[in-house]
């Protein structure tokens, strides 16, 4: 505990000897701004500062009982008016007196004497009764000033009787004005060969920097980096000495080839591998890429596998119920229909691997939502049925975002594995699913890349069928594979074995046009991001290589 | 009403520079929010241009009354100054052009400069101990070690991550580097190291900084190198979704959301030994890598990567589960805790 305190101190003390630097910092700030600063800030007048040249003799004015007038009188601008308050009202000139008596003098509107005169004969100063030698009379003579007609006499009178001290005010004057003249001229020469001097400097400087640029462009062959250019540069300015540099250069650069064969020498188990020697670099590579091949096709083998178990147990239950009194053949449809799922978990490996990642594939029917939206489907009286929704992320995102829907699709695991996930999924074969269905029963349909494993047949029966079910201005969305991007019409589309024959934009929009749909839009998606485009490819053939890899189809029943 | 509040000192650049501080008191105040405290955020700004200047700003702070406030969470320099006697301290950092960053920014420091760090030192450890902070939290390992090395404080780690939502994994195309464009985010390593990449593997490269103009010099001839400039949160999370790989090789960072988000978004990070946190963060050849500061050596991993890009996907799934379980709830009730709530 004492030392806890000990150390609290301690931070008491620092911060307070901080704090008295930065007070004492903030004093001779102040100082420096003159002591005029106060009413400026609140006048707003900060130019005027310049013309209360006052501002640092008014300091020495002496607040007594009395006064002759030249004690005023030698001040000037800000600073007399602030004198007179102190020595007459014996108190700081008020912000609203202060401009107007300020703006008086300025415009040669009140003489000092006058502003003398009002402040002591005003009330306030009748009360303080300041003496003031010899204010009295010239306050009345001024005064009379301003009487119309007799003030011009009373100016002629004082005027002609002050004529010799004029003459020799100005003599004086003249002769202060001189010199000062003389002083500013000594000034200005000393502040003209300063000036040079620096010139000649900065010449100087200039010089040296592009002696150095010549140099350091050199330099930029053995130098890859910045700051160890920074670092010869500052030892070639100490040493100025050319050959040194290129000496200190090669040096280093030996030393850093040294180092980075010091540091693969160091590094023998995988570096090694990467760098020095290429077969060995391979022969990681294929490990590494033998490794993750193993570990797909394990993953895989256990699906299939599992698969199998499990309609084998099927199988088992059926042919143990069916033991005794029934033939054999009854068993027979219910072999052939198990026959069909035998690839459905090659085919979900297949998915994975080469549709692209469930997030991706969201992000990209992320469009559509828009347009459910806008058709106003997807409650509980309009909901949408999603025709193959294989791994689920469109009823995801469906569901996302609170739009009723369900989805069919054949492939067993995917369907068992939507289940488990909470997404409403059956597995029928759509042909057999919509024909079960009452007219006008769905909001929205939607297709994902099924038609283009369909026959002409089976897709014309899909229409007709989807357009039976659909409410009126119910929505029909088809996306399939767009051969118009010649890549994907004469290769990608074949790599899904399954895939029966790609169908070209206008043949779709022609069917379902034909089947009775309205209102068709035909979407392009999906085209080749730029980055990954060959450059100075445009026009035409751009359009054929990296043009819109997929497309939808979007229509209404009437 | 407000003896129950809980304030949060945050310390603003008074040039208006904003960055991944400002991310972190959102996130902060968002998490005590969100865990049922009251929170109010006093923003101190900070004037670093001189040293009069910062000493200003140590004043500032010390002398901030907020006895009115249950308790005080300090962040960065030097807002852990605040007197108050419920008070911990979430470090970000210390003022690092007097740490560890002292020899690179002042080559030839001198007796004044020598003074003012010792001075420093001695605020920030005084300052940093009981009584005047019931305890310090920092960010991460990096800054652990720092305090532990220059002020001889213990301290306890609380990781924080990003507040940005929505990190998805698409396809593994090009290296993206996004960031502050800043010296010490050693941006021209990876432009130097794409001199040695074989590969046609793209070098995006997103956000803007006081070093912009030398980098896109350095890149100049490189046509594989593209910069970005600032990008929408959108775009970030998008660049991030469809990068092979994140080489994010800066000096001694105290943090490095950049990992993070690398992470959530399943790529691996490519990092130097002497990056700080992020080489906290990436075990080589686990999630990522974790190599010497050579361009050379950086290539080399960029080349594997782009032929390899099964073993990034892995890579990547071994980063979600490494940053997985970081959440800001934690960091929320680990810091009422301590302020006895």
């Amino acid at each position: 505990m004492k030392t806890n305190n000990i150390l609290e101190i301690r931070l008491e003390e620092l911060m307070e000897k901080i704090r008295a630097e930065v007070n004492s910092r903030k004093a001779q700030q102040l100082e420096a701004l003159g002591a005029e600063k106060d009413l400026d800030e609140l006048a707003g007048f900060e130019s005027e500062r310049y013309d209360s040249s006052g501002g640092d003799t008014d300091a020495r004015f002496v607040v007594k009982q009395q006064y002759h007038i030249n004690d005023f009188l030698q001040y000037h601008g800000a600073a007399f008016i602030k004198n007179a308050y102190r020595g007459i009202l014996g108190r700081e000139a008020d912000l609203p007196a202060y401009i107007y008596y300020w703006g008086n003098l300025k415009a040669g509107k009140m003489s000092k004497i006058e502003i003398l005169g009002r402040l002591r004969f005003s009330a306030e100063g009748r009360a303080k009764r300041a003496h003031v030698h010899g204010l009295w009379l010239r306050f009345v003579v001024h005064l009379s000033f301003k009487i119309p007609i007799l003030g011009y006499f009373s100016r002629l009178a004082v005027g002609v009787a002050n004529l010799p001290t004029l003459i020799k005010n100005i003599e004086v004057n003249d002769s202060y004005v001189r010199s000062h003249l003389a002083g500013l001229q000594a000034q200005l020469s000393q502040i003209t060969k300063s000036m040079q001097t620096n010139i000649s400097e900065i010449k100087e400087i200039v010089a040296d920097l592009q002696m150095k640029n010549s140099t350091s462009a050199q330099l930029d062959f053995l130098a890859s980096n910045k700051w160890k250019i920074n670092e010869l540069e500052q030892s070639a300015a100490n040493k100025a000495d050319r050959i040194e540099l290129k000496k200190l250069a090669a040096v280093k650069a030996d030393r850093s080839e040294l180092e980075s064969f010091a540091s693969r020498k160091a590094d023998i188990s995988f570096v090694d591998h990467l760098n020095d020697s290429k077969a060995d670099r391979s022969e990681v590579q294929d490990l590494f890429s033998h490794l993750t091949d193993g570990m797909r096709q394990l993953h895989d083998f256990r699906r299939s596998l599992v698969d199998q178990e499990r309609r084998l147990r099927i199988l088992l239950e059926e042919v143990r119920k069916n033991v005794g009194g029934h033939t054999p053949e009854i068993l027979i449809p219910k072999l052939e229909a198990e026959r069909d799922h035998l690839l459905d978990a090659l085919y979900v490996s297949f998915e994975d691997r080469f549709r692209g990642t469930s997030a991706e594939i969201k992000e990209r029917q992320r469009i559509y939502i828009d347009y459910l939206q806008r058709s106003k489907v997807g409650s509980i009286d309009s909901p949408i049925v999603d025709i193959g929704c294989g791994r689920g992320e469109w009823l995801e995102l469906c569901k996302e975002n609170n739009l009723i829907v369900s989805g069919i699709d054949l492939n067993r695991s995917m369907v068992e594995e939507l289940q488990q996930m909470g997404l409403e999924v059956i597995e029928e074969d759509f042909v057999s699913y919509l024909r079960d269905k009452n007219p006008n029963t769905f909001g929205g349909i939607t297709v994902f890349h099924l038609i283009e494993h369909l026959t002409l047949e089976n897709l014309i029966i899909l229409l007709d069928e989807a357009l039976r079910v659909l409410k009126p201005n119910g929505i029909l969305i088809v996306e399939t594979p767009n051969p118009d991007n010649i890549i994907v019409g004469s290769r990608s589309f074949y790599i899904d074995p399954t895939h029966v024959k790609p169908i070209p934009s206008p043949t779709l929009q022609y069917l379902v046009e034909a089947r009775g749909y309205v209102n068709i839009e035909i979407l392009n998606l999906n085209p080749v991001p730029e980055y990954e485009r060959e450059e100075g490819i445009t026009g035409k053939l751009c359009e054929l290589l990296y043009g819109a890899r997929d497309y939808s189809l979007i229509g209404y029943k009437p | 009403m407000s003896e129950e509040t809980i304030a949060v000192v945050a310390v603003s650049a008074a040039n208006g520079a904003k960055g991944g501080a400002e991310r972190f008191y959102e996130g902060l105040i968002d998490a005590l929010e969100r865990a049922g405290a009251k929170t109010e955020l006093i923003e101190v700004t900070s004037d670093e241009s001189s040293f009069e200047a910062i000493q200003e700003t140590y004043l500032r702070c010390y002398d901030l009354d907020l006895s009115h406030y249950y308790g005080v969470i300090s962040t960065k320099a030097p807002s852990y100054l605040v007197r108050h006697p419920n008070h911990v301290c979430y470090l970000l950092h210390t003022m690092r052009s007097f740490y560890d960053m002292f020899e690179t920014e002042f080559p030839a420091p001198g007796e004044v400069l020598d003074k003012q760090r010792d001075m420093i030192f001695a605020l920030d450890t005084a300052a940093l101990r009981r009584p005047h902070t019931k305890k310090v939290y920092v960010i991460g390992k990096e800054v652990q070690k720092r305090l532990a090395h220059y002020n001889g404080l213990d301290s306890e780690v609380l990781h924080l991550t990003t507040t940005l939502q929505g990190f998805y994994c698409g396809e593994f195309r090009y290296a993206f580097l996004p960031g502050r464009l800043h010296r010490w985010k050693r941006v021209d390593l990876i432009i130097e190291a794409m001199r040695d990449v074989k590969s046609p593997l793209p070098l995006l490269i997103s956000g803007v900084g006081e070093d912009e103009a030398y980098f896109r010099e350095l890149a100049r001839t490189d046509k594989r190198i593209i910069f970005l400039g600032r990008v929408s949160d959108a775009q970030l999370i998008q660049l991030y979704a469809n990068a092979l790989v994140v080489p994010f090789v800066p000096v001694r960072e105290d943090l490095g959301l950049v990992t993070l988000e690398a992470f959530l978004s399943r790529k691996p990070v490519l990092t130097c030994v002497d990056s700080g946190e992020p080489a906290h963060f990436v075990t080589d050849r686990s999630n990522g890598f974790v190599c010497p500061p050579e361009p050379g050596e950086i290539a080399a991993r960029l080349d594997f990567l782009y032929q390899n890009v099964d073993t990034a996907k892995r890579m990547g799934e071994c980063g979600y589960a490494a940053v997985e379980h970081i959440k800001w709830e934690t960091v929320a009730s680990t810091l009422l805790q301590s302020l006895g709530r």
